[in-house]
């Protein structure tokens, strides 16, 4: 049976209720707030509020859990008893309402610890920054970097924005309990900032990811957009998996990026030596079906498959959970014989229009240089388009040279390749412990500032510091990241990690340095002193020691592509 | 300072050879349609070519007219004309997918990676795409050819699409015609260290194809030329590998592997002459000069006459002049008497 949605409100809260399937009780509170949300240097905010809300309720008699993602945050529950449903939204409205600044810092540190365990958000993160640089959905390539800098205030402030009853809707598959109250404070949905795309010429390829292939697609929504990936996405299994048996899957995720936008990426794993046959065959399959606009009867599949879902003992969560995400965004609701009406009329030529706008809209995610990808696609660029003049330094080490002025910082690692972070558009200043210092510009670049390698390095910095906005700066309590390798091109450089940087090598060659000069000095000295022989074979050691330090010595570029 | 230099190498084989002239060759292996249709092309005029190319089902045959055909340097105009005049035939999306290949052979250039200018591997790909997805139109639209799929190996050698992907398309070609010479010879490069094979691999196929081939096949020829694979590669194999280069085709077993597969192809009575005859006997030649087998050569030779074909002659520099090379050692070996004719018919 189709789920049939009531509507109603309990305490100026929206609440969607529906018959359970299963004859047990489900039900989430959900919030339009989630990371995309943010801001670089709070990232992580709605996350902690989250598991602050939930961490005075260790145990219950039924399940229950919550989950952050990029524009909603849900507490979700299921239990035999109605009553229980009650309970846990009373449980998460005082959660909601309570004061942790007693427990903040233990919080933060175990948001801390999820995330060194739960790893970058890889390719997906890539592209999503690729798009959108360190602001919005492009934050998804980020740390958490709030949990290094929250305080109460902060918390409570971004509380009392998003959790309010105007921006939150509360469904329940089951019965609705007795005496059910949704004590939210009162307060309208706050208005979302609109999504900035950086507008780069689309569709490009980026390097990323540790193995396979992904698609990073976006659009806006419609019947065909959603039929279309789904076609994709079967046609790409039935090859990849079935007939080449070159992929274990192919996995599809979409996400909403605001009301209209939504992003979907759809991944196929490979092995390193079937990377490129395996890139060639999803362009191939999907160039296909942005031609032939899909089958009737793929078309058709694709209705019978949503119809099963929504009969299927999880459809009323499903129906309920999209009704409510629908309700938040202030977009109309459907009822899923509406939706399912819809999914028939969508014809060939809709779909074909639709694969070929994704298509243009594509970034292709590779672990390497792919020639069937470099074929089809521009690489994404790798330097700033934009410029600053200021003071001029050359690296100590280096052939960089970086420039400080009155409108940003701008490392040039050779010539005509520039890292440019704007003060007017910066997402976040990093403050690590060791004195190093990353911009993030607000469209993905970074550079990192160490004050040892540029003359008058530490001034520099406070200079640097002096013109960024306080409210961008995170102070971590770690180390900077570690310097590239030899030979590492900037772009190649991975995201800032919390990893010691190699103090000690410096110091040995600052060692080996003055002692080659010493043995140049202590030549000259014994020509003076008419030991010409020793004083001859002395300054050809010196000098040859000085030379091969400096040609050995590690080449850094120090600049990165987006962050 | 003498110890700080490195010893010379030995001249490459080719290295005096560089701008020596010998005799021309026939890249259309003197066949007089061939001829004829390139002048038409050049003009033009594919109509004609068009109507031959429809009348005529042998496989080998429209592999031959299409891959020398479309080897022009740039993109003629009158190919849009000719696809948008027969929109419902496979034929001019085929010469067009074999005109993009060599079309992205002319940006690449035919060296070694390392050779190979920066700027010009994005349009050798894309090239390369384009003519997969044009040898796919046209396979689609025609399912019983196997040109399409054969000459799209080519296609996955450049892209490197993996031997696995490589082994599909010489499956789906030759499904369709058993013996078809150029999925086979495509697949000795396909299977080369070079193109991310190996010897082992290259080898493997070679025997295992020329054991299924019938006697009196084309096919056969896989046998030399997977010797003169690795004959070519061996100077990058090891530090002694030009050495090795140098005894190469001494080698006993080397050499009865090439006469047998002679004796099953062009020296049987069963072979039957095709486009690639002219080829074929190059290639033997080549492998018989480089043997010692010089009256075998010379056999060969007498029956190229004026066909010489650029390849593999053109791995020891000039191929007319490296033919003639070939061919007057083999004569001063044997003695007066015992030469071939050089430019007669076959």
């Amino acid at each position: 049976m189709i789920p049939v949605v009531d509507a109603g409100s309990v305490d100026g809260v929206t609440v969607l209720r529906s018959v359970s399937v299963t004859g047990r009780n489900a039900a989430a509170l959900v919030f339009r707030v989630g990371r995309f949300d943010e801001a670089l240097p709070v990232a992580g905010i709605t996350h902690l509020i989250e598991h602050l809300t939930l961490s005075t309720r260790h145990k219950a008699s039924y399940q229950f859990n919550a989950e952050v993602n990029g524009r909603f945050t849900a507490f979700f529950m299921e239990s035999a008893d109605p009553a229980d449903t009650a309970d846990f939204i009373t449980t998460v409205c005082q959660g909601l309402a309570a004061d942790y600044r007693h427990g903040l810092e233990q919080e933060k540190r175990i948001l801390r610890t999820e995330a060194a365990s739960r790893g970058g958000a890889g390719a997906l993160g890539a592209c999503l920054s690729e798009r959108y640089g360190a602001l919005g959905p492009g934050l998804a390539a980020y740390p958490e970097y709030g949990l290094h800098r929250l305080g109460w205030a902060e918390i409570e402030a971004w509380r009392r924005r998003w959790f309010v009853a105007g921006n939150a809707v509360l469904w329940i598959s089951g019965a609705v309990p007795g005496g059910l109250r949704v004590e939210l404070p009162p307060g309208p949905a706050p208005t979302a900032a609109p999504l900035r795309p950086l507008g780069l010429p689309l569709p490009g390829f980026v390097l990323g990811g540790r193995g396979g292939i992904g698609l990073s697609l976006t659009g806006r929504r419609s019947d065909a957009a959603v039929v279309a990936l789904d076609i994709l996405e079967h046609r790409l299994t039935q090859v990849l998996r079935h007939e080449r048996g070159l992929s274990y899957g192919v996995t599809g995720a979409r996400e909403w990026l605001d009301g209209d936008i939504f992003h979907a990426w759809l991944a196929a794993d490979a092995l390193p030596e079937q990377t490129s046959t395996v890139a060639h065959t999803m362009l191939t399959v999907f160039e296909s079906l942005a031609g032939d606009g899909g089958t009737d009867e793929e078309i058709a599949d694709y209705a019978r498959r949503l119809s099963d879902a929504y009969e299927s003992p999880e459809g009323p969560v499903m129906v309920l959970h999209r009704q409510a995400q629908n309700i938040l965004c202030a977009r109309p609701v459907r009822a899923p014989a509406e939706i399912l009406w819809a999914a028939r009329q969508v014809g060939r030529n809709a779909v074909s229009e639709a694969a070929s706008q994704l298509l243009e809209q594509m970034i292709v995610a590779t672990p390497q240089l792919v020639p069937a990808v470099q074929g089809r696609l521009p690489r994404l660029p790798l330097w700033s388009g934009t410029t600053v003049s200021g003071t001029t330094r050359r690296s100590r080490d280096f052939a960089s040279s970086l420039t400080v002025g009155a409108q940003g910082v701008m490392l040039t690692p050779e010539e005509g390749r520039h890292v440019t972070v704007r003060f007017d558009a910066m997402a976040a200043l990093l403050c690590w412990n060791d004195q190093q210092r990353t911009l993030v510009g607000a469209d993905g670049f970074a550079l990192r500032l160490d004050p040892d390698e540029w003359p008058n390095g530490d001034a520099m910095v406070r200079s640097v510091e002096a013109l960024v906005e306080p409210s961008l700066m995170v102070a971590i309590d770690s180390p900077g990241p570690e310097h590239p390798k030899r030979n590492q091109t900037a772009a190649e450089t991975p995201p800032p990690a919390t990893a010691p940087r190699p103090a000690m090598r410096r110091v040995w060659r600052r060692i080996c340095r003055g002692l080659s000069f010493t043995l140049v000095a202590t030549g000259i000295l014994a020509m003076a002193g008419g030991d010409i022989g020793d004083g001859i074979a002395f300054l050809i050691i010196g000098v040859l020691a000085v030379c091969w330090l400096e040609l050995s010595g590690p080449r850094r570029i120090r600049g990165r592509g987006r962050g | 300072m003498a110890l700080f230099k490195k010893p010379r190498r030995a001249a490459a084989p080719q290295a005096s050879a560089v701008l020596r002239k010998g005799p021309p060759t026939d890249p259309l292996a003197g066949d007089a349609a061939a001829h004829r249709f390139r002048t038409e092309l050049a003009g033009g005029r594919w109509q004609e070519f068009h109507d031959f190319l429809e009348a005529d089902r042998d496989w080998d045959g429209r592999d031959f007219y299409v891959s020398k055909l479309a080897d022009i340097v740039g993109r003629p105009a009158w190919l849009e004309e000719w696809t948008a005049a027969r929109p419902d035939s496979p034929l001019p999306w085929l010469f067009r997918g074999n005109h993009s290949l060599y079309w992205a052979w002319q940006a690449r250039g035919s060296g070694r990676a390392n050779t190979v200018q920066q700027d010009s591997w994005p349009v050798f790909y894309a090239r390369l795409v384009d003519a997969d997805r044009e040898l796919a139109r046209a396979a689609a639209m025609d399912d019983e050819d196997p040109t399409p799929h054969a000459r799209s190996i080519r296609v996955a050698i450049g892209l490197d699409l993996g031997q696995a992907e490589k082994q599909k398309r010489f499956g789906e070609a030759t499904r369709r015609y058993r013996w078809h010479r150029d999925a086979h010879t495509l697949m000795i490069q396909a299977t080369a260290a070079k193109w991310s094979g190996s010897n082992k691999e290259m080898f493997d196929f070679a025997r295992w194809s020329s054991s299924e081939a019938p006697e009196g096949s084309s096919v056969h020829v896989v046998i030399p030329l997977a010797h003169l694979e690795k004959w070519l590669n061996l100077p990058r194999e090891s530090d002694d590998g030009e050495a090795r280069q140098m005894q190469y085709f001494r080698d006993g077993q080397v050499g009865d592997e090439i006469r047998q597969a002679a004796d099953r192809s062009i020296r049987s009575p069963r072979y039957q002459a095709s486009w690639y005859t002219p080829g074929d006997r190059n290639i033997f030649a080549m492998c018989f000069s480089l043997t010692h087998d010089y009256r075998a050569q010379l056999e060969q030779m007498s029956q190229i006459g004026p066909l010489i074909q650029a390849s593999p002659w053109n791995y020891q520099g000039d191929p007319g002049w490296a033919y003639e090379r070939a061919r007057t050692r083999a004569v001063e070996a044997l003695g007066p008497g015992q030469g071939a004719g050089s430019h007669r018919a076959p």
